[in-house]
């Protein structure tokens, strides 16, 4: 019981130095109409998607002229959209206090086809807004797990640099067994903690790879609070991002079926809600309680000029100045326990 | 007297933790809290990484991501003193992707173009024993050199 007192009393110590976190907060621009509602839709999209929906983000919509959006079609490829100005509007979102800034161009005339997965995600109204969720992944690192074009595929593919969701693996011609692939493999596999040691890496018995990426196959998206656990879990699959690049070169990923790097209208799939939820974590993302109430994005008129205080059309619920110190605490204290928890837990399974 | 140990501790975290206590000063002292200051962060084709614009709020930030998954830049930033006062391990997309979809299956890209460079967000806290942030050197934690940038000045 002594022993365990101790325990607890180091534990409780330790939270002293373990620092207050705070909602992130991302800035949308958007020049669409009051009836488009595009920028609601990615805002509900984010807020309900796993693993985005276990933390705390904070959204804020400003409505801003179209011509200081300033996008056209680019690149010399009439369906890609980018906006001349985003550097500016990050700019703005930086001095607001923000973390990321969006954009949403009010554009249905080239049906909506138009991304960019920049610093600045941009997409049209005309565009699913999961091709948002899509954009704001690849600012996270994540590469697509579509086939490129030869064109792209000779410039993307030259690097053959591994990222959270991608690895570029020469297969040996022969392995003695599966421990022999994970031994001679396990530092290019981004993702090898999450592979669990029944998930053998190869197949038969001298083939590299889990299996082949089933395209055809969608990963369900997720707007549950838990991760999905009964999918397939971590392995290692044959993917096809650099096949058309001259030679071929064989891309593996970590999910056995099309996710949302491939396909917007698939979802996460559970090996990349693993990944992004690290990485979340990683960039100070505070994670919701239960207690946390919901926040309605706020939406501002912005009314052109640079310096001037933007008008605030719609905000349901202002931040309000009141003395919840006792509930602070007991909410970053549980939260602290949570997730030494959720660490500890993580730390025996690895 | 573990129990009461215990409970010591445990009021001490209630202290620690209010916003009025001397935990608050305690957080800033030791750098982990301070006033929020944002950075932008451009990479672009063959130049070197660059702080384009640095804004300073009076907001509180506890810096909860100094270690980001996959960081491929260290940014250590230094006072007037020219001493080292604050260091950051940041995940910057080195490339922009343009991306369009197949007007035949529209969930489909189709037309993607990849570009070098891009820019981000970063935030840092800034305590009083910091002092004023003067410069900051950017370090590469990609390829076999780890290439480490010449110091620049930051432009408040």
């Amino acid at each position: 019981m002594k022993t365990s007192f101790k325990t607890l009393s180091v534990l409780t110590l330790l939270g002293l130095i373990t620092p207050e976190a705070r909602a992130q907060k991302f800035i949308i621009y958007t020049d669409e109409s009051v009836v488009s509602k595009k920028s609601s839709e990615v805002v509900e999209l984010m807020k309900k998607t796993y693993p985005f929906n276990k933390f705390n983000i904070e959204f804020e919509v400003v409505r801003v002229p179209s011509a200081e959006l300033d996008c056209s079609s680019s690149l010399g490829i009439d369906r890609l959209v980018t906006c001349a100005n985003s550097e500016e509007f990050q700019s703005r979102a930086m001095r607001a206090g923000g973390d990321q800034a969006m954009i949403i161009k009010d554009m249905s005339k080239w049906g909506g086809s138009a991304a960019v997965g920049g610093g600045v995600p941009v997409i049209t109204t005309g565009t699913s807004a999961r091709a948002m969720l899509h954009e704001y992944m690849h600012t996270l690192g994540l590469c697509d797990e579509y086939e490129y074009k030869a064109g792209e595929a000779e410039f993307y593919c030259s690097t053959e640099k591994s990222s959270p969701n991608l690895t570029f693996i020469k297969p040996k011609d022969k392995y003695s067994g599966d421990a022999d692939a994970r031994m001679r493999h396990m530092m290019q596999i981004p993702w090898y903690k999450d592979i669990l040691p029944s998930t053998p890496i190869t197949s038969g018995e001298v083939a590299l790879g889990t299996g082949m990426v089933d395209f055809k196959k969608k990963a369900a998206p997720n707007s549950s609070d838990i991760g999905t656990i009964l999918d397939s879990p971590a392995g290692l699959f044959r993917g096809r991002v650099c096949d058309k690049a001259t030679p071929p070169i064989p891309s593996w990923h970590p999910g056995s079926a099309s996710t949302i790097m491939d396909d917007v209208d698939a979802g996460l799939g559970a090996p990349l809600e693993l990944i992004v939820e690290r990485m979340l974590v990683s960039k100070g993302f505070k994670k919701k309680m239960e207690i946390d109430e919901p926040r309605e994005p706020r939406e501002i008129n912005y009314p052109g000029e640079k310096e001037s205080a933007a008008q605030v059309v719609v905000d349901p619920k202002p931040a309000e100045e009141v003395n919840d110190t006792g509930r602070n605490f007991f909410k970053s204290f549980f939260q602290w326990l949570v997730d030494l928890i959720q660490g500890i837990g993580r730390a025996i399974s690895r | 007297m573990f129990k009461t140990m215990y409970i010591i501790t445990f009021l001490s975290v209630v202290l620690f933790n209010s916003k009025t206590s001397f935990g608050q000063g305690l957080k800033k002292e030791l750098g982990i809290c301070g006033k929020s200051a944002s950075l932008i962060l451009k990479l672009e084709a063959e130049k070197d990484p660059v702080i384009t614009e640095a804004f300073l709020r009076d907001d509180e930030f506890c810096d909860n991501g100094r270690y980001e998954e996959n960081a491929n830049f260290i940014l250590s930033f230094y006072n007037a003193q020219d001493k080292i006062v604050y260091d950051k391990h940041i995940f910057l997309n080195p490339l922009t992707f343009h991306e369009g979809f197949d007007p035949k299956a529209p969930t489909k890209f189709k037309n993607t173009k990849i570009i070098e460079g891009n820019s981000r967000i970063i935030k840092i806290p800034v305590s009083k024993e910091m002092g004023e942030v003067a410069s900051y050197k950017i370090q590469s934690l990609e390829g076999k050199n780890k290439k480490a940038y010449d110091k620049k000045k930051i432009k408040w």
